[in-house]
């Protein structure tokens, strides 16, 4: 299958002046996740600006950081970051490792890794439901949900909550997996092996569908890198870059997975680097369960995390309020499911950050609208929209 | 006089009856495959197996509060969804459903059918561009765009068995799957045109792949997303109704009508027809009491035979609207014009070629059952 | 034979038709605006008026025929006359659409059912369709509506109405010397009537004309291209 060019439209001038239609998308519209207005400019139905206005959902999560402890950040940016939970919680953690120079065991890395590929495909399947609606196609959202529920019933098994985890703490995890965990790990990836090949039916296969996304929404890779995209919105456009190979963290250098890229940067092209991603998602848990089983377990849980008194008191507030980090500046990034998901801390000394600042990749990807969708059709835009699967929680923070 | 019009006043009160129990029925009926579909249970909370629903959805709808947009063209806000609940219901009073069960027949129902579907159009448009929304106005201008594209397959569609048999009545063409008038030859011409008929049908009744008009991710829910209440579920009620409309004239002209199959070369029709519509054949001249139970046998055999043909179209589309995503506006106009026109024009002609060499088999079918039980006077 | 049964009818009817065309004549003013609503009612009534004395001084068989007689001529001549007053462009293709049901209802009284379903199934359904849409895309998509303002009208009331004078004498002469002999073949299955005039006997005409329809088409296809 060649694609030949672009199938974007010329935008016309017409000596006859056309009045041009605005119309409101949001911030309440059936197909958007979450509050955000997209203002389009369109002539007829081809669209000629998308102006995002961000801002309905603006918690200042930010500035409630800033005065709070780290582990009540961990669970404010997990609220930012909900369908992928874990990544939240992993970037507070490694920041606060970093700054107070705690080292994480080995087996607890493979732990976090487990955790943080499996809350990427839960967050991938919804995606794809998602997408489905935004195609017209109804039946794939409750496909892709059914497939999630046993993946969130794993962590609800791990943490105790389903979706904002708190289970990967400073110094390594919360506690260790029960014994059931794996033989659910086990199951879960059998039969997602399965369904994903039931999912590419709905979607590769189906003629209107490999009409409505091929070449549509195209992104090359000079503006993709220009404009700050990152994840699979990047890697669809053709530029090769992941975090977790480039720049390892865990023991991400340890297993082998491939990079799935594209080639148009269109809709199919980032529709299909998920679909993959989500294979290697997987194959990635696999090797993390095999490496898991032969580290033996440390004493005082799963890697010793770093508990203080403040734990043993219990008046309030976290386990490890108590942690006391030096003064000092880190950035952790790690490659969440939505691109680069990075995490800026500035620590002036005690338990909690002087400012922090959560790089997001949806932001970056939402304002990527405005290019992808002109000269497209008013169609289009909620088929982009929902290839870019943008988290509104993330964009206002 | 006044019995013309007592009749015809009788027959008004069935059609809305039925109509609106069947539409009641097809939304649970649709509500629940669609969650077969979709590893969900479906409605099954109010009565047995969920069956009062439908009631439950009916009440709701008349009890919500009334919402009429303050800029609107209040007249045509009004009286758009009684054009389109209407018309479909008028649709379905042209269609027999069974031998010598029917409201009317009329002997230009192909036309009149043509016309009432084109005529709910203006449903759509009056109630796009008096609600005064960007998103209703862009539904309407879809759906006319839509309704005038596909219009031409599906009266296309519908000729190629009105060419072979001569006739414009519903009840002529369903004969012609009787088997003394049926050759195999026709399937050439006809299959095709019955998936080109169901193909512009799903466009025109605007179901998924086709629901352009009202498609709840880009357009809110298009041409009916200022209405509320009642309002609101009538626009629901004249698409069901449309739909099941499209099935039933399917079935007549693509399905053998409401004719029992012929297995093994035996008419289940006749059969039946012999044994208890004829008694006089079986059991020796019979009067009075024996030839209306004759009568009500194969009139309710045929019926349900019919019924269950419609609804086994009905259940194809369900299926369909569970299974594929959306086109593309533009995606659809071509597939209209550059695909399905050119289709249905090459059959017209094969049809006229059809009906030009083999002159002994088209119109043999043509009215045979002159019944005129309930054709007023 | 004018029994007082008959008088009051035929004053009904000559009531009702004043009543009803003066209301009609002063909603066409624009000074009288102001009582579009109360003109409007009288119109309606007086209309009702006439149709009921109508049909009570025809014979009994004939009374639901004379009562849809008149409904579609009042669809006709006020879809008509609304089509050329009303302000609001779409309100007046909406009229003009109301003008054409009421000639297919015409032609249903006259047994061309066959015409009548074309007229609704091209006109309604595909033409005037087309106008909508026209009108649609043409105006502000929200907000003030295309107005008509056409300082002609004066020219084009005269132009009508001869027109019209032209049309009523003829018709009146028509009426008066029947010439038209009405077969029952005509009055039974017109449809094939019309498919064997059209294919066989008059074939050559309907050709050409499609052929000139299709020039057309194609010469407006040429019109609006831009290259």
């Amino acid at each position: 299958m060649t694609r030949i060019s672009d199938r974007r439209l010329e935008l016309r001038h017409d000596p006859l002046l056309t009045e041009k239609v605005v119309y409101s998308v949001g911030p309440q519209h059936p197909s958007l996740p979450a509050p955000v207005r997209l203002v389009v400019q369109a002539d007829g139905e081809l669209i000629e600006r998308v102006t995002p206005e961000i801002g309905y959902l603006h918690r200042g999560v930010e500035q409630l950081c800033a005065r709070r402890s780290y582990a009540q950040c961990a669970a404010l940016l997990s609220r930012c970051e909900w369908l992928a939970g874990a990544n939240a919680d992993y970037l507070v953690s490694a920041a606060v490792e970093q700054l107070a120079g705690i080292e994480v065991s080995v087996r607890a890395q493979w732990l976090r890794m487990l955790v943080l590929e499996l809350s990427r495909i839960l967050s991938h399947l919804f995606w794809w439901g998602q997408l489905g609606l935004e195609a017209g196609q109804i039946t794939a959202v409750f496909w892709a949900l059914r497939e999630r529920e046993p993946g969130l019933d794993l962590l609800e098994l791990l943490s105790g909550h389903r979706w904002h985890h708190g289970w990967i703490v400073p110094g390594g995890v919360r506690r260790e997996p029960p014994a059931e965990f794996y033989g659910g790990l086990a199951r879960f990836s059998g039969r997602l092996r399965e369904a994903l090949e039931h999912f590419e039916e709905f979607f590769s296969d189906n003629a209107i569908w490999v009409n409505r996304s091929e070449l549509i929404g195209t992104l090359n890779s000079d503006y993709a890198q220009a404009h700050g995209a990152s994840g699979p919105v990047l890697r669809a456009s053709g530029v090769d870059h992941d975090l977790r190979r480039d720049a390892p963290y865990l023991q991400y250098d340890r297993v082998s997975f491939s990079v799935p890229v594209g080639e148009y940067g269109d809709v199919l092209d980032r529709y299909q680097v998920r679909m993959e991603e989500m294979r290697q998602s997987l194959s990635i848990i696999a090797q993390c369960v095999e490496a898991i089983a032969h580290l033996a377990p440390t004493t005082g849980g799963a890697g010793g995390p770093a508990r203080s008194a403040g734990e043993d008191g219990g008046h309030g507030g976290s386990p490890h309020q108590g942690i006391e980090v030096p003064a000092g500046e880190a950035y952790i990034a790690v490659e969440g499911p939505r691109g680069e998901l990075g995490l800026s801390v500035v620590s002036e000394g005690g338990p909690g950050p002087a400012r922090l600042h959560l790089r997001s990749p949806s932001l970056y990807h939402l304002h990527l609208l405005d290019e992808l969708c002109r000269g497209y059709l008013l169609a289009d835009l909620f088929v982009i929209l929902g290839s870019l699967d943008i988290m509104i929680g993330e964009v206002d923070r | 006089m006044p019995q013309d019009i007592l009749l015809i006043l009788v027959r008004g009160v069935i059609l809305v009856v039925v109509c609106l129990t069947a539409f009641a029925y097809l939304t649970y009926l649709e509500r629940r495959v669609l969650s077969w579909f979709q590893w969900r249970v479906g409605p099954n909370r109010v009565g047995p197996w969920g069956l009062f629903q439908p009631i439950a959805d009916g009440v709701k709808a008349i009890l919500k509060q009334e919402l009429i947009p303050r800029r609107a063209d209040k007249v045509l806000y009004l009286i758009a969804p009684i054009i389109s609940f209407s018309a479909a219901f008028t649709m379905f009073s042209l269609i027999p459903v069974g031998e010598r069960v029917f409201l009317t027949d009329l002997p230009i129902a192909v036309l009149v059918f043509l016309g009432l579907s084109s005529l709910a159009a203006y449903g759509v448009i009056l109630a796009g561009w008096s609600s005064q929304n960007r998103y209703s106005f862009m539904g309407a201008l879809r759906s006319i765009a839509q309704v005038i594209s596909y219009e031409l397959g599906l009266g296309l569609a519908l000729m190629v068995p009105v060419m072979i048999v001569g006739s414009l009545k519903i009840t002529d063409i369903g004969n012609i799957y009787r088997a003394e008038t049926w050759h195999p030859a026709y399937l050439f011409v006809l299959l095709p045109a019955g998936v080109l008929f169901l193909v512009s049908a799903m466009a025109e009744t605007a179901r998924i792949p086709f629901d352009l008009p009202e498609c709840e991710s880009e357009l809110v829910t298009g041409f009916h997303t200022e209405y509320s209440s009642l309002k609101y579920a009538m626009f629901p009620m004249g698409e069901y109704m449309g739909m099941s409309a499209m099935c039933a004239i399917a079935v007549h002209f693509f399905l053998g009508g409401y004719l029992l199959p012929a297995i093994g070369g035996v008419d289940l029709t006749n059969w039946v027809g012999l044994i208890v519509g004829n008694p006089d054949a079986v059991w020796g001249p019979q009067e009075g009491y024996w030839t209306v139970v004759s009568l009500s046998a194969l009139g309710l055999s045929t019926t349900l035979t019919f019924v269950a043909k419609t609804l086994f179209l009905i259940l194809i589309f369900m299926w369909i609207r569970a299974t594929e995503p959306r086109f593309r506006y533009d995606q659809l106009m071509q597939f209209g014009w550059k695909v399905l026109l050119p289709a249905g024009l090459v059959l017209v002609f094969l049809a006229a070629l059809f009906v030009v060499l083999m002159p002994d088999l088209g119109g043999g079918a043509q009215s045979t059952m002159e019944v005129s039980m309930y054709v007023p006077r | 034979m004018a029994t007082p049964v008959v008088i009051f009818f035929s004053y009904l009817l000559v009531a009702g038709l004043l009543v009803g065309v003066s209301s009609l004549i002063l909603l066409a003013i624009a000074r009288f605006r102001p009582y579009r609503r109360f003109l409007a009612t009288l119109a309606v009534l007086g209309f009702v008026a006439f149709v009921w004395g109508m049909c009570a001084l025809t014979q009994p068989g004939y009374r639901l025929l004379v009562c849809y007689f008149w409904l579609f001529t009042a669809a006709v001549v006020g879809g008509g006359v609304g089509c050329v007053t009303m302000r609001n462009v779409f309100h007046a293709a909406l009229m003009l659409i109301l003008s054409l049901l009421g000639v297919a209802g015409y032609f249903i009284l006259v047994n061309a059912e066959f015409l009548a379903m074309v007229q609704v199934i091209i006109y309604i359904g595909g033409i005037m369709v087309l106008f909508l849409f026209g009108i649609m895309v043409s105006q502000n998509i929200i907000g003030t509506q295309l107005k008509q303002n056409t300082p002609q009208s004066p020219w084009a009331a005269i132009c009508a109405g001869v027109l019209f004078m032209v049309m009523f004498f003829t018709g009146l002469f028509m009426t008066l010397k029947p010439t038209l002999t009405v077969t029952p073949d005509v009055l039974g299955n017109n449809t094939g009537s019309v498919g064997w005039s059209l294919m066989a006997t008059y074939a050559l005409p309907f050709e050409v004309a499609s052929v000139l329809l299709l020039m057309a088409m194609l010469g407006a296809i040429i019109l609006v291209r831009k290259d």
